[in-house]
Formats: C-alpha cells, structure tokens, sequence
C-alpha cells in the first residue's frame, strides 16, 4: 500500500541526519498533535494543549537550540551544508500535524538565523543570547517586521529599500532606544520571550545603511504585547500587536551593523518561503492520507470513491500536485543548501528570493486548491472539522497570503525574470 | 462615495418587479441597521444575536410563513412567478450574515416542493403550515442523498447512495436509516425532509417532525462556518410517517435539488456582495508600495476586477435559475428536465464564481483576509461550506454526471 513517504524527493539533498529525526518527529507527530488538534481551534487564546506541544518541540526535541553553535550548547545547524534540508523536514513532517503548531516552533528561530548562518555570523550576540535558547525553559523568537501603515511593504526591500519604516533606533550611549509599532508577527500576541525587530537609524532613508536589525527581550521595559487576534485558523500562531516605547537594549543587540543587518534581513525572506513550502506539502502529505481513507470507504454509485473513473481522475491530479509540490518543495532546499557552494548563491540573494517565491506562490496556491477540492469530495463531511481537511483547508490559505501575499511574488518574479525597472 | 451594491452588478431587472424591490431594500436597511453595522458587538456575542436577529426577520417581519399559501397563513409567495422574490430576499439576509440565509433556504426548499403551485401538496403542508407560519421560530433540516458506505448497496438517485429507506406500515411508512448526514442545520431542526428510498428503490421525499418517535441526533458537528447552523448526524428508527407526509417520485427529489441550487446560489452571492462591500473599503484606504491606493494599482486593480466579474457571473447566474423556474409559460413547470439540469450546471458555476471571488479578494487584504475583526474570513468559510455540501460527495463529479446525462444521454447508472 502506498504511503506518504511514497511521495518524490531528491535523495541527494536529503540530510544524513534526517532519517531518524524524521522518525523521532512523526512519532511526537502521531501520538502528541494528531489526536489532539481538534481542541486547538478553541485553545487559540489560552494555548492551553498547545503550548506543552510547543515546548515538547522547540525544548525537548531541541529545535530552539539547533542553530546556536556546540560550543554555547547548540547542534550548529547553521553551518551545516543540510541545514535548510533538516528545517524543511521539520516543517514538513510538524505540519502534516498541525501547519501553525510547525510554524511557531521554527518561526522561533526565525530571527536568530539573522546571525547564526553563515557568512552573516554574529558569535558575540550567540554567546549573549545562547542561554536563552540552549536551556530547559522555552524560549520563543518573534520576528516582528510588518507595520501598521504599509502592511507587507517592508518585506519589499528591493523597491522599498526600507524607507517606509517607522520603528525607530536611536543609539544613546551604550544602548539602542527602540520606538515603534509591530503588528502581526507570529509568535506574538504575549507569547514571545525576545523579539528581532527590522527598524531605521533614519527615518524615510533608502540607504542600506541606515536599515538597523535589533534583537529586544519582550521583558524589556517599554514593550508591550496586545492579545492574540481572533483569525480564521492557525490557533497554535499567536498573532498580536507589539509597541515598543523607548525600550533600551544593549548595542551589542544590533545583529551586524549597517549594510550586513539589510543583507541578513533579506535572507529571512527566503527563510520565510522555505518554511511556507515545508508547511503546506506537510498538510498536503495529511490531506493525501484523509483522502485515501475517505475514498477507499465511501462509496458513490455503489462502488468505492477511488473506483470511480470521474472522481478518480480528481484523485490522481490531487496526487499528482502533491508530488510536484514537494519535488518543488526540494528545490526551495536545494537553493538554501547551495549557499556556500561554487555555484550556489547566499540566501540573501536576488535569485534565491525571486526562485523561492516563485515555488511559494506556485505551491500554496495548488494547496488551497487542493485542500478546497479534497473538501469538496468528502461532500457533506468536508467541512466536518472531524476530519481535519478543512482545518488545513483554512491554515493553508494563511500560508498562501503571508510574506507579502501572491501580488509582491508576482512582482518579485517579474523584476526578477523581466529586468523590470519601473515596477 | 456611496453607492449602491446592488445597482453596481447588472442583473435582469426586467424579471424582478417593483414590490421586490420595495423588499429587497426594506431588508437591505434591515441587514445595515441590525447587522452589517455593528459587526463586532454581533460577533462578540454570536449565538444570542444570530437567534434574536432571526427571530426579528423570520417572525417580525414574516420572512419564516412568506412561502406558504395565505389560507395557512402565509404570505402567498407560493406562486413560481415570485422565485425572483425569494431569491432577493436570501441574498439581502445572507449579505448580513450567510447562516440567516443558509437556514431560510433550507425552509424554503423544502417547502417549496409542498407549496408551490401548482402542484401543493395538501397533506405535507397541513404537516409543515402549522408549525411555520405560527409564533415560534422553527428550523428545518434536510437529508439529501449522498454518500454510501463500503460494502453496502444502496438504491441510488442519478448514482447517489440513498441512506434513509421506508417501508410500509399502518396507515403510512417505517423510516430508517442510521447516522445520516443532513445538509445542515441537524443538531437544532424541528421539521426533517428526508430523501428516502421505497423497497423497490424508488425515490421520494418524507416530511417528518422532528419529535417523532424514533428519531435521534448524534453529537454536534462543529464545522468549517455557518457556525449557528448546528449540525448532528440523524438515526431513524422505525419512525412512523404518515402516508400523505410523503411525496414518493423522483422527481419531487429533482425539483428538491433545483430549489437548494437556487436558494443556497442566492445565499452564496449574498455574502459576496457584502465581501465586495468589505473588499471596496479595504481597496478604497489601503496604500501599496508606500504610495498610491490599492485601487489604482493596475495589478490590484485586476485582481480586484477579477473579484467582479466572478461576482457578477455568480449573480446572473442565480436569477437565470430563478427565470428558469419561474416562467412556467416558456420552460413549462420542473417536469421538463432542463430545469433540474440547469439548476445544477449553473448551481455548481454559482458556488465557484463565489468562492473564487472570495479567494482572490483575500489575496489583497493578506492577513486582514484572516482576521475575524474585518469579516471577510466569515463570508469565506460559510460559502465554501455551502459549496462543499451541496456536492454531497465527490466534488463535481455527481453534477457533471447529470449534466453528461442531459447533454448526452450518456448511461452512467
């Protein structure tokens, strides 16, 4: 009988370590998140089953250290040639569980990565910020990026070169006064335990230089978390709005300084993508499972849904597209895992930004597809929260409009591939 | 600027008259003033408000009794002439909210294929009248035909497995069938419409009260949207139904069919329309790029064109059904099969027009697309809800084997 893992990938960028990982991760998958994540729509506020989860995740499987180097308690995920290979196998196999629970935990390395892969690598700011995340308490990151005013400008860097942003740094002595409003991020709505926040030295300035990324305790004073937002899925995401008013942080919390923290910032996009594509073929891979129970018991003209030459054609290109998404998905890997080979380009990179995009948007626009469709065939059991698909039906369609949503790949691809100068 | 949402999507006007316009603006003011308005008082104590909010235009205002004949005490929309009212008035309700609509299609299919001349059926509306058109809010549930289960063989309605069977009994039928799935609305109904299949196999629909001997209802279902729309799985035991509560032919299923594509299409572009109005004002505020508006970006602005036109279709759509059926004098009553055909065709291109309008709205509005605080997440749930039920199984394969079947003469049983 065939099975999830009889879906396509490139061996080859497969990391050595991911076998067991994998195992260990579908293990936590089926006996922790599945039998559980009907309860997380109503915990979205509380996290009251879902936040053990998280811990199990990020503490006891130890995702929240992965990138600190070995030398202050980490695995050094960062300098390894399968790291982007390792993170998609978590997002991919946490998120045929539960998309959002996969989400929070890698989203909380998210602005770690700003200066913990190479060559953008920060050791002092490792050292400082590595009992944090090495320890037994959980420790969760928030990238708090997206402004009131422009919704997903600022993740436009290349048109907008960060001349939007009003988060406002301001060195005072021997610390950063940061001042500003976040709304958004994940991993926020009270939950987060340090902050990385992409913010100006000058405000409306386009030069890279005066693009400042900080990394702030959510214990500082001066911050201050709103609730999480009610949304239409993804309960284990807290969301919420975050002010920081004169908080002081250290100058030492600044990632790299002027230019490289623009570059770094840059490098997060495809982060994001990476993540987005391991989240959706993890749901997809979950939806393939649903289906097949569902075809093979169920039964339209007297014979079974599978056996019907109508619906079995819809069958075989819902598989087809979940094939393809994780080949592609793999691609996503693959431009990461290159990074520091002779033809690789850093992730920060024109290409590796408008290719990852490109896979993102072609993905997630299938898997909403997909997920709608599979709905459609369960019929009057498609919305039956019992069987999960419209869950994924509605995380997946989060997953697609994030990070700037389908029009700002549409215009990265084109700038990308047309040369367009204007846009 | 203001302006008018309804003006905005060309329709047929000419098969609309004046009082339903006269209605059609009456509950638009309604929705405005009890609804749309005060979206977050009426989401932050959702299930009080909905049942208030229904009972104000099911009972105050009639809505629940206006499609029976007025010797039961109705307001007499009996007639085919009058769908277009019907229609305009669930899309004005589900603009507000698509569960107040979702529950009056549900009324008025199923007492439409016992009401509408010229073919009322005495007895079901002696059954269904009463409860209707009297002071309390009532609900109505309907299980249609749908999914069968692995080895078993189930008579079947155009190759859709027929859970629920009767059998004869004194003075009437024995209904049975176990863990049935309704369309909607089962954990809360107080009348059950039933397809049903005789011993022979043949079709037909039961009328049946929902306190009848032998019924039970399975655990709440908790589902995508249409979140009052409480749904639970439905046992028949041995329930006794009289004879004249069931109207045994096939095409009485058929005619149920063609009135649920209508009133749930209606339902559909309703919250479309209100989609549009949320989408509008997004579209009208929001800047790009840090300058200029979304509206009058040329890549937005197709999108939200897109967004249009797919709304338009849908709402052309719906009232092409409803000329189908109502003009009796050139399409001749739901006897002749291309009504229930193109009830179908076009019920299914209504739900996608529809959800592909929403879908691609949310695109522009990214994570206020989501949010429950701007509502259009609402709008897109209850619409994929009603798209995916309507399906029964299968996603579109059962209506593209009615349409083969008609197009075609294609032998697929």
């Amino acid at each position: 009988m065939k099975s999830i893992d009889d879906f396509s990938r490139p061996l080859n960028n497969v990391s050595p370590m991911e076998r067991p990982f994998r195992k260990v991760l579908r293990r936590v998958v089926d006996d922790e998140i599945m039998p559980h994540r009907r309860k997380y729509d109503e915990d979205w506020e509380n996290h009251e089953y879902i936040e053990p989860v998280i811990h199990k995740l990020c503490v006891g499987l130890g995702i929240q250290k992965a990138l600190f180097p070995q030398e202050y308690g980490g695995w050094s995920l960062g300098q390894s040639d399968y790291m982007m290979a390792l993170a998609y196998c978590i997002a991919e196999e946490v998120g045929r569980g539960d998309s959002a629970l996969s989400l929070s935990s890698i989203c909380s390395l998210w602005p770690v990565c700003t200066f913990l892969i190479p060559p953008l690598v920060n050791m002092d700011l490792a050292r400082e910020l590595a009992p944090m995340f090495t320890g037994e308490a959980l420790c969760i990151g928030c990238q708090a990026m997206t402004e009131p005013q422009g919704g997903s400008d600022i993740e436009n860097m290349d048109l907008i070169k960060g001349k939007t942003i009003t988060t406002t740094a301001r060195q005072d002595g021997d610390h950063w006064v940061i001042n500003g409003h976040k709304l958004w991020p994940t991993n926020s709505g009270g939950i987060a335990t340090i902050f990385g926040v992409p913010c100006t030295t000058r405000p409306g300035s386009e030069d890279p230089n005066d693009f400042a990324y900080i990394m702030v305790p959510a214990d500082t004073e001066g911050v201050t978390q709103s609730p999480p937002y009610a949304k239409a899925g993804m309960a284990a995401d807290k969301n919420g709005d975050i002010w920081f008013e004169n908080a002081r942080v250290p100058l030492s919390y600044r990632i790299h300084g002027p230019g490289k923290d623009a570059l770094a910032f840059k490098g997060l996009i495809y982060m994001g993508q990476l993540g987005s594509v391991g989240f959706a073929v993890g749901a997809l891979m979950n939806v393939y499972e649903i289906l097949y129970e569902f075809a093979s018991t169920r039964t339209f003209g007297n014979r079974l849904l599978k056996e019907n030459d109508a619906i079995a054609g819809i069958l075989g290109d819902i598989a087809g597209s979940i094939d393809i998404c994780r080949v592609l998905a793999y691609e996503v890997v693959r431009l990461g895992d290159d990074r520091n080979k002779p033809w690789g380009n850093p992730i920060y990179s024109e290409e590796t930004i408008a290719k990852s995009r490109n896979i993102k948007e072609f993905i997630c626009d299938k898997a909403v597809d997909v997920c709608g469709k599979a709905m459609d065939i369960l019929g009057t059991h498609g919305s039956d929260r019992a069987w999960d698909v419209e869950k994924h039906w509605r995380d997946l369609k989060m997953v697609q409009l994030w990070l700037g949503g389908k029009q700002l790949c549409q215009m990265e691809k084109a700038r990308y591939y047309f040369n367009c100068t204007t846009l | 600027m203001a302006y008018d949402v309804n003006e905005l999507f060309p329709y047929p006007k000419n098969w609309v008259n004046d009082e339903t316009h006269t209605i059609a603006t009456a509950v638009h003011q309604w929705a405005d003033k009890k609804i749309i308005n005060n979206r977050l008082e009426y989401q932050k104590a959702y299930s009080e408000l909905f049942l208030e909010r229904r009972r104000s235009h099911n009972l105050d205002i009639g809505f629940q009794r206006i499609i029976f004949p007025e010797e039961y005490g109705g307001s007499g929309f009996n007639t085919l002439e009058k769908t277009p009212q019907l229609v305009t008035i669930l899309g004005e309700l589900s603009r507000a909210d698509a569960g107040l609509g979702f529950m009056s299609a549900l009324e008025y299919a199923l007492s439409a294929v016992a009401a509408m001349e010229p073919n009322v059926n005495k007895e079901v509306c002696d059954l269904i009248a009463p409860m209707l058109c009297g002071q309390e809010l009532k609900t109505v549930s309907i299980l249609m035909p749908g999914q069968g289960i692995k080895d078993r063989i189930d008579p079947l309605f155009m190759g859709r497995p027929i859970s629920a069977r009767i059998t004869p009994a004194q003075e009437g039928y024995s209904l049975s069938g176990s863990g049935i799935r309704p369309i909607g609305n089962g954990a809360i109904a107080d009348i059950f419409g039933v397809v049903c299949a005789d011993p022979d196999g043949r079709p037909g629909i039961a009328y049946v009260a929902a306190d009848s001997k032998g019924i039970s209802r399975g655990e709440e279902i908790k589902q995508t949207g249409l979140d009052a729309c409480l749904n639970a799985d439905i046992s028949f035991s041995n329930v006794h139904v009289p004879s004249g509560h069931v109207i045994m032919n096939d095409d009485a299923v058929r005619e149920l069919y063609t009135w649920l594509n209508l009133f749930l299409g209606a339902v559909s572009v309703g919250a479309c329309l209100n989609f549009f109005e949320i989408l509008r004002n997004w579209a009208d505020n929001r800047v790009i790029k840090g300058k200029g508006l979304l509206k009058n970006n040329p890549l937005c602005a197709s999108v939200l064109a897109a967004v249009a036109e797919e709304i338009g279709l849908a709402k052309i759509l719906v009232y092409n059904i409803s000329n189908f059926i109502g003009r009796t004098e050139v399409w001749g009553g739901h006897e002749n099969p291309v009504i229930f055909m193109a009830a179908q065709m076009f019920g299914k291109r209504i739900q996608q027009c529809s959800l592909n309008a929403i879908n691609r709205g949310m695109e522009l509005m990214a994570s206020a697309g989501y949010a429950k605080e701007w509502h259009a997440e609402k709008h897109w749930r209850d619409v994929k809800t009603i798209q995916s039920v309507l399906c029964g199984v299968g996603a579109e394969v059962p209506v593209q084997l009615d349409i083969a079947r008609f197009f075609y003469e294609s032998d697929l049983d």
